[in-house]
């Protein structure tokens, strides 16, 4: 069963067997948890997202068109519950956390564990690279993570956001430009690696 | 170094420099029209710091992409499994009106 495809399995599902859910749920829980984590950046809050995502989509189910791949479809719902959490976050926050949302303000130096260089003599790119993402205003890490791990256009972004597309592409663009600045050490790296001769 | 580059180019070229360079992430995206992303992918194919920038904006996306996954502190499928099953079992036949006396 666990050779199956998605397709198959989503099928075998709508039929009543629910152990090819159970197997869909072991293929996909760290890819759902990986994305809700780095939105939210709260390991309660993505464990607790992680299990109704997939309550959400079993419901769902019948409605899952095979055109798309069903991990995009999961992604859909997680980037859809984690916005809500967002917001409830958001609406509950200190005046001063919301101050600093909105104000797209930076982390203090003293909350940075750790500069990129330092990182990346530590641990392995990813480790950085992920740390780099994590330090990101809320407004810009979300906005990445949705285009670039859920995949979702731009268009789709400023729909669940109720946002100006405009909007959605300056926080974006800027995003990836502050990832470009700070991650720099990496991609020299990672440039002269590649730049060596075979 | 060559960071400092542009200040050493002529202002025609530094001017378009400065357009591509704004241009860069919608060429990314697909929303140029095609003269538009024509006239960018020319600049870069002569122009060192432009190259370089595009190619550090395709490294970053490519690096947020390409992250590994991370494992949840536990498996979710006996939790799912019991949310779902009591919608699961709940068949047509299995389903009786309300007693009523």
């Amino acid at each position: 069963m666990d050779s199956m495809t998605d397709a198959a399995l989503v099928r075998r599902c709508l039929r009543g067997d629910l152990n090819c859910y159970d197997v869909l749920v072991r293929r996909y829980q760290r890819q759902v948890y990986s994305l809700l984590y780095r939105m939210l950046g709260s390991v309660d809050d993505a464990e607790d997202l992680v299990q109704d995502t997939f309550i959400r989509a079993y419901n769902a189910l019948h409605s899952f068109r095979q055109d798309a791949s069903f991990l995009t479809w999961l992604y859909k719902i997680a980037s859809n519950l984690g916005i809500d959490r967002m917001r409830a976050r958001k609406s509950k926050a200190a005046a001063s956390l919301e101050e600093e949302i909105e104000s797209g303000r930076e982390p203090a130096d003293s909350e940075r564990q750790t500069s990129p260089e330092a990182a990346a003599v530590r641990n392995c790119v990813s480790d950085v690279v992920h740390h780099e993402i994590m330090m990101l205003p809320e407004r810009y890490r979300r906005v990445v993570l949705l285009r670039h791990v859920s995949d979702m256009t731009i268009e789709e972004i400023a729909a669940e956001l109720n946002l100006p597309t405009g909007t959605v592409k300056t926080h974006l663009f800027r995003a990836r430009e502050m990832l470009r600045e700070r991650l720099r050490p990496v991609l020299e790296m990672e440039s002269h690696g590649t730049e060596q001769p075979a | 170094m060559e960071q400092n580059s542009l200040l050493n180019e002529t202002p025609e070229r530094f001017s378009l420099c400065v357009r591509v360079q704004e241009q860069l992430q919608d060429y990314i995206e697909g929303y140029l029209d095609s003269v538009a992303a024509e006239a960018v992918r020319a600049h870069l194919a002569v122009c060192g710091l432009c190259q370089r920038n595009y190619r550090e904006l395709r490294q970053t996306i490519r690096l947020i992409e390409t992250l590994p996954f991370m494992s949840p502190g536990r498996d979710y499928t006996a939790a799912v499994r019991a949310a779902i099953a009591p919608n699961a079992g709940l068949r047509w036949w299995k389903w009786r009106p309300p007693l009523r006396w």
